[in-house]
């Protein structure tokens, strides 16, 4: 998926994740004016690019971003994310507000029509947790890491050089793996603009933090949760 | 809202198939035709190409007509006596539903014409024709196709509807850098092996949740593996002929008609056909595919005498037509004789049960939950078991009626139910909700309408050709 594809997925993908009600679960629209006006700061959605002749976004639901997830984090599929260590969020917690079903104990043989308000949550508890394991597993060995293989700490756990080519590296490996493209090098510069942002927040490691949510803006974006 | 012309249709045509509406509601007896009048004055009409309107279009519920149906009673043969006569009334039907064509009768902004050519329902506001989306607007789209099919868009679709997980960077960039058919080799290949995986075949993989609705699990009283705490039946042989009637080129047709069952064996998942399996009690005589199923019998079935709620769930999971919904009405004349006296003559009930009823009498030897005979066929199940329900229940006969077609016994129920263009709207309609992710809309219905009449020909009932079919329409893989 390319970037100016990308931009025009997010508005809609959003507002299907904010519990829009219509179907298909997401689809383009042109941002609604604020108090009978335009917002001026708000680019057009189509940036100029033909847009999408179907409007017709699909959710991934919890098996596919269970194994997307694990896919693109070299995890395996039930470690991607376990609530209180050992209840699947994809195949037990969190199914039916991902877009599951629960046919056997509650009666539920379709998917919601809509997705709930608590499905973004959802969908970030599982990015989270799987961006989290794979963070610490790179930085715990970094001899087989994955995603941020020599990426550096120093001493305060700050990335080492946040302009190196290792960070840049591990920016468009995440794009790669989690999106199946490269990415622009706006989003290379904002994601390391973050590190910048992270360190000055007063985390006390800041760089596994980094990696976690650099990862976590990659996974949780519409353009890996619809298809 | 829309400037969609009304469909030109020679008036010689329009007679014609006005005519054949009316006779074929003879056979079918509907009473009124208006669902036959309506298509054979709107025969482009998204909910008449295969299917028949829903008596939704007109009433609340039968005889009660809604705003739409209200506002075609000045125009109904003004004047004349009430009640009109079935003849009558079809014969003005057509200039009654032209004489209200720009009306808006639910007022959501879309014209009764709009509604009906467009398959939405004309008395409700919620239901309203979108705006075509089309494309060629602004700008070009340097990474899709949004005009067309486009392949790569296509694979990333099917590695996850079949496989379950997107591609790899490196699988995409290999796809991208196929010839124009070798992409389309790919797709083909790509879908076989995939359909082979277990999250398309294996358990509460994709297949087994479009058998969900179907089959109704209920976890606290299965039988079997898992067993719940009242272990009446076992619904996994339902979910396994369901998914051996859909993989491997089998014949669709046979969930409703199959005479033999079907065990399912794990890693990896495989269906193989048995003639019999210890939790199954039907003679084989008198099986019926999942219709017959001990879970069916069981849970659809229970204590009834007229087992109604087998034959409409039946109706609904297989044929698509759910008679709460006043889908698949085709009325038979004297039903309904409410054989078991719950008082289904009444005007309120006869409009579904002379549908309804019909449908239900070749179940009456299917035994529910009865002990020792529970989920087995019963000669004279209703003098053996159920003579006290009511002085006439005795008399319900085994033979019964299909959409209007007399059908001898359950057996026939199911052949032609599964032969039918019902079976087949209400298979690909599965399919295209699943892989297209909504219903079809009215600009998808004649990709869908090609798409359901190939499922029954060329297709023979293979879901697997219909598949390779379906991810080539431009309803799936138009980003």
């Amino acid at each position: 998926m390319r970037p100016d594809l990308a931009r025009i997925l997010l508005l809609p993908g959003l507002l299907a994740l904010a519990a829009c009600s219509e179907q298909p679960i997401a689809r383009v629209v042109d941002p609604p004016p604020v108090n009978g006006q335009s917002d001026a700061g708000t680019p057009a959605p189509d940036g100029g690019v033909a847009r999408s002749s179907r409007n017709n976004l699909r959710r991934k639901g919890p098996e596919r971003l269970n194994t997307d997830f694990a896919a693109a984090l070299s995890l395996p599929p039930e470690q991607v994310c376990n609530e209180l260590g050992q209840y699947s969020c994809a195949n037990k917690i969190h199914t039916v507000t991902l877009g599951g079903v629960e046919p056997y104990g509650s009666g539920l043989y379709e998917p919601l029509p809509a997705s709930g308000v608590t499905s973004p949550i959802a969908v970030d508890r599982l990015a989270l947790a799987a961006c989290a394991r794979r963070a610490s597993l790179d930085v715990a060995t970094p001899t087989t890491a994955v995603i941020f293989a020599g990426v550096a700490l120093d001493a305060s756990g700050r990335l080492a050089s946040r302009e190196g080519p290792e960070v840049r590296a591990a920016i468009t490996t995440l794009y790669q793996r989690g999106l199946l493209r490269e990415p622009t090098g706006e989003e290379t510069t904002a994601l390391v603009q973050l590190a910048a942002d992270v360190e000055s927040s007063g985390s006390p490691r800041p760089g596994r933090d980094w990696m976690t949510a650099a990862c976590f803006v990659v996974l949780s974006s519409a353009e890996s949760v619809f298809f | 809202m829309f400037d969609t012309p009304p469909p030109r249709v020679p008036l010689g045509l329009r007679r014609l198939l006005l005519a054949a509406a009316l006779c074929l509601s003879g056979t079918a007896q509907s009473k009124p035709p208006a669902a036959a009048v309506l298509c054979a004055t709107y025969p482009t009409a998204p909910t008449c190409v295969g299917r028949q309107p829903a008596c939704t279009h007109c009433h609340a519920s039968p005889p009660q007509r809604n705003v739409f149906g209200t506002s075609l009673e000045p125009y109904l043969a003004p004047g004349a006596a009430r009640p009109l006569s079935d003849g009558d009334f079809a014969a003005a039907l057509p200039a009654a539903l032209r004489a209200v064509e720009a009306e808006d009768a639910d007022g959501d902004g879309a014209t009764n014409l709009d509604e009906l050519l467009r398959g939405t329902l004309p008395a409700d506001p919620t239901s309203v024709p979108e705006a075509p989306v089309g494309c060629g607007g602004a700008g070009s789209n340097p990474g899709y196709d949004v005009c067309g099919h486009d392949a790569r868009f296509t694979y990333r679709r099917v590695l996850l509807d079949f496989c379950g997980q997107s591609p790899t960077y490196a699988q995409l960039q290999e796809f991208t850098a196929l010839s124009a058919d070798a992409r389309l080799a790919r797709l083909d290949s790509e879908l076989d092996r995939c359909t082979r995986s277990e999250f398309w075949r294996g358990k509460d993989g994709q297949l087994w949740k479009l058998a969900h609705p179907k089959i109704r699990p209920v976890g606290s009283v299965k039988a079997g593996e898992n067993a719940g705490p009242i272990p009446l039946a076992d619904y996994d042989d339902d979910y396994a002929l369901y998914s051996y009637a859909q993989l491997d080129e089998h014949d669709a047709r046979e969930v409703m008609t199959a005479r033999y069952y079907v065990r399912r064996e794990t890693n990896p998942t495989r269906y193989t056909q048995v003639a019999s399996l210890p939790s199954q009690s039907v003679v084989e005589s008198r099986r019926a595919g999942n219709l017959t199923s001990a879970w069916s019998l069981v849970t659809f079935v229970m204590f009834t005498a007229l087992p109604r709620n087998a034959a409409a769930q039946s109706y609904r999971a297989y044929l698509g037509l759910d008679i709460a919904l006043q889908e698949g009405l085709h009325s038979v004349p004297g039903e309904p004789r409410d054989y078991d006296a719950k008082g289904v003559r009444e005007p309120a009930c006869a409009a579904c049960h002379a549908t309804l009823d019909p449908l239900s009498y070749p179940f009456r030897n299917y035994q529910g939950i009865a002990g020792a005979t529970s989920a087995t066929y019963v000669p004279n199940r209703l003098e053996l078991f159920f003579s006290d329900v009511s002085p006439t229940i005795t008399q319900t006969p085994e033979a019964g009626y299909l959409f209007g077609q007399p059908v001898k016994d359950l057996q026939e129920w199911a052949r032609v139910g599964a032969d039918s263009d019902a079976f087949a709207v209400a298979a690909v309609t599965d399919y295209w909700k699943l892989l297209v992710g909504h219903p079809p809309t009215a600009e998808e219905n004649a990709e869908f309408v090609a798409l359901w009449q190939r499922f029954k020909g060329e297709h023979r009932y293979s879901v697997q050709r219909l598949l390779h079919d379906l991810i080539r329409t431009e309803a799936y893989g138009a980003p």
